[in-house]
């Protein structure tokens, strides 16, 4: 099995790669302009994770992610930008609303992607957006004091999303999520 | 699982290889850290005496830190120190924007260095890189290891020997443990090429690099016992924005430095200007305090210092000692290291003792916002 890592710049891409390969699978990042029947042809599941960008004015410059979203059948992991971009893309609204550093995310529902995690984490952010209101076919499944939406599930799609960081060795239990997504691509 | 020992016995295996029917010399800078050090000490393990390990002084070294780090390596491989300090410092006096002072010192460096490989008349060199230094740079990862590449910034066609490329730093750390180099070196903190350049914030000049060196001795003398994964002070003007005392809505007073530093906010770059946390209306407990720094998330400025010492600041005379501590374990992210305030007001009693030091204050910004350095 192996994992895409879509890198839009983020400083934390090698940190996921080292957790996708922690969990005994292959991991390969690579740039946003790889054409999308590549992407599903070459990968199990899709990670989408952080970079400078702003959503949603930078979109035109994420190459072919934002076309290949909405239309793959294969599990989709975003993470802190990617997250965000794949709420706009199914209708989410986002807006200002920053974290640095630590914030506690209460975990409401675990669905597949968080399981483990409940009642709450200490987690790690680094965001100067946020999602304001989720996209409808989502729900919400944690939340910090600041920010409502920390984490999506899709209601039918294995596509799943985070606004914290589960890769850097401060989040809680983040390896979890990665052990959980990956079960997900296994199915 | 990870096998040092393995992997140590794979690196010099690989290295001898790969130089297999070469007679040239090697250069490996070693600059005490871990990452340098160790890739030079497999190398020399690897290939003997046609490898020339040196330390290039850049005169924005530690108290003795040439000295201690050849006398450390001294069982393992002969050091040779080269002085370039006045070089560097002629080329960097009064410049203030950190990324400048950071490309001058970059350029110094490889200049000084390509002298070194001409005088010594080598073709190869030994790198520190480790994977998350060149992982980030490539679109595409291949799971490639050559240990070895072209460097096309020196005079002559000189080619780089990275023994450690895939690897990550809590790996090089058991390496170096495995190999046998001295406890100091692979437990020690991290410390930057550009050394104490970048801790003397803003605009370099030899009395406050030295007000640094002294204050950094002295914070590494206390601090040495809870063991934070880095500890320093850092030196800028005792110089405010504005000379009134801002508050925000619960009821913290802050000052607003003219001195700027860098951070990262949602993978972007900051370069702004530090806040002075001063007073606080109520009581807080010591957690309370190392939250602070989450009031100013929406305000633009780079991090929160919180006063220790003294209580008045600000006429711009003498230098203000910031006092930074954090745990982490692979530097990508690091928590503000939990210090009892007596312990700060005892390091803050000894920095006052520094002729030219105004104020004392601690770092109470973890990364992100902050970078762990200052620029």
């Amino acid at each position: 099995m192996k994992v895409g890592i879509v890198n839009f710049g983020g400083q934390y891409n090698h940190l996921i790669y080292r957790r996708v390969l922690e969990q005994g699978v292959e991991a390969e990042l690579f740039g946003p302009e790889v054409p999308a029947e590549d992407i599903d042809r070459s990968y199990d599941c899709v990670i989408v994770s952080g970079g400078p960008q702003n959503i949603p004015e930078d979109i035109a410059r994420m190459g072919t992610i934002p076309r290949y979203i909405p239309n793959t059948y294969k599990p989709i992991l975003g993470i802190c930008l990617g997250h965000q971009l794949i709420s706009y893309l199914y209708g989410g609204e986002i807006g200002l609303g920053s974290e640095f550093g630590v914030s506690i995310v209460y975990v409401d529902h675990e669905d597949h992607i968080l399981r483990g995690l409940k009642p709450k984490i200490r987690a790690w952010e680094s965001h100067n957006r946020s999602v304001i209101n989720p996209p409808r076919n989502f729900d919400v499944l944690a939340r910090s004091d600041k920010i409502r939406v920390q984490a999506l599930a899709h209601r039918r799609k294995p596509i799943y999303t985070v606004q914290f960081h589960p890769e850097v060795t401060h989040t809680e239990k983040g390896d979890l999520v990665f052990k959980n997504f990956i079960a997900i691509c296994r199915r | 699982m990870f096998d040092p020992r393995e992997a140590a016995r794979k690196i010099i295996e690989d290295i001898r290889d790969t130089l297999k029917g070469v007679d040239d010399c090697i250069v490996a800078a070693v600059s005490g850290g871990v990452d340098s050090t160790t890739a030079s000490a497999l190398t020399y393990l690897a290939l003997g005496d046609r490898v020339h390990p040196i330390f290039i002084d850049t005169g924005f070294m530690r108290k003795n830190e040439p000295q201690l780090v050849r006398e450390s390596l001294r069982d393992i491989m002969p050091l040779e120190i080269y002085n370039y300090s006045e070089r560097f410092y002629s080329e960097l006096l009064n410049k203030d924007d950190a990324e400048v002072k950071r490309k001058i010192f970059r350029g110094v460096f490889y200049r000084v260095l390509d002298e070194v490989l001409a005088r010594l008349e080598c073709g190869y060199m030994v790198q520190g890189t480790i994977a998350p230094d060149w992982i980030e740079t490539l679109g595409g990862i291949k799971t490639q290891h050559n240990i070895i590449g072209d460097l096309n910034i020196f005079r002559r066609r000189v080619k780089v020997i990275e023994p450690l490329r895939n690897l990550y730093k809590d790996q090089v750390r058991l390496i170096a443990r495995e190999i046998g180099l001295p406890e100091k070196i692979w437990r020690r903190q991290p410390f930057p090429g550009p050394g104490l350049l970048i801790r003397t914030v803003g605009r370099l000049e030899l009395d406050k690099l030295n007000i640094v060196r002294e204050a950094t001795d002295i914070v590494e003398e206390i601090l040495r016992e809870y063991s934070p994964s880095q500890y320093f002070a850092a030196a800028w003007e005792d110089a405010y924005l504005d000379n009134s005392i801002a508050s925000l809505d619960s009821g913290i007073e802050y000052r607003v430095f003219k001195a700027r530093a860098t951070g990262v906010r949602g993978d972007s770059r900051v370069y702004s200007h530090m806040v002075l946390v001063t007073g606080l209306s109520g009581s807080h407990d010591l957690y309370d305090l190392y939250s602070l720094y989450k009031r100013f998330e929406d305000k633009p400025y780079s991090r929160s210092i919180l006063n220790i010492a003294p209580s008045e600041h600000g006429d711009g005379q003498g230098y203000f000692i910031s006092i930074r501590s954090v745990d982490t374990v692979d530097f990508m992210t690091a928590e503000v290291t939990r210090i009892d305030m007596g312990v700060l007001e005892e390091i803050s009693e000894r920095l006052l003792r520094i002729k030219g030091v105004a104020g004392v204050g601690f770092d109470i910004t973890p990364k992100p916002p902050a970078t762990i350095e200052y620029e």
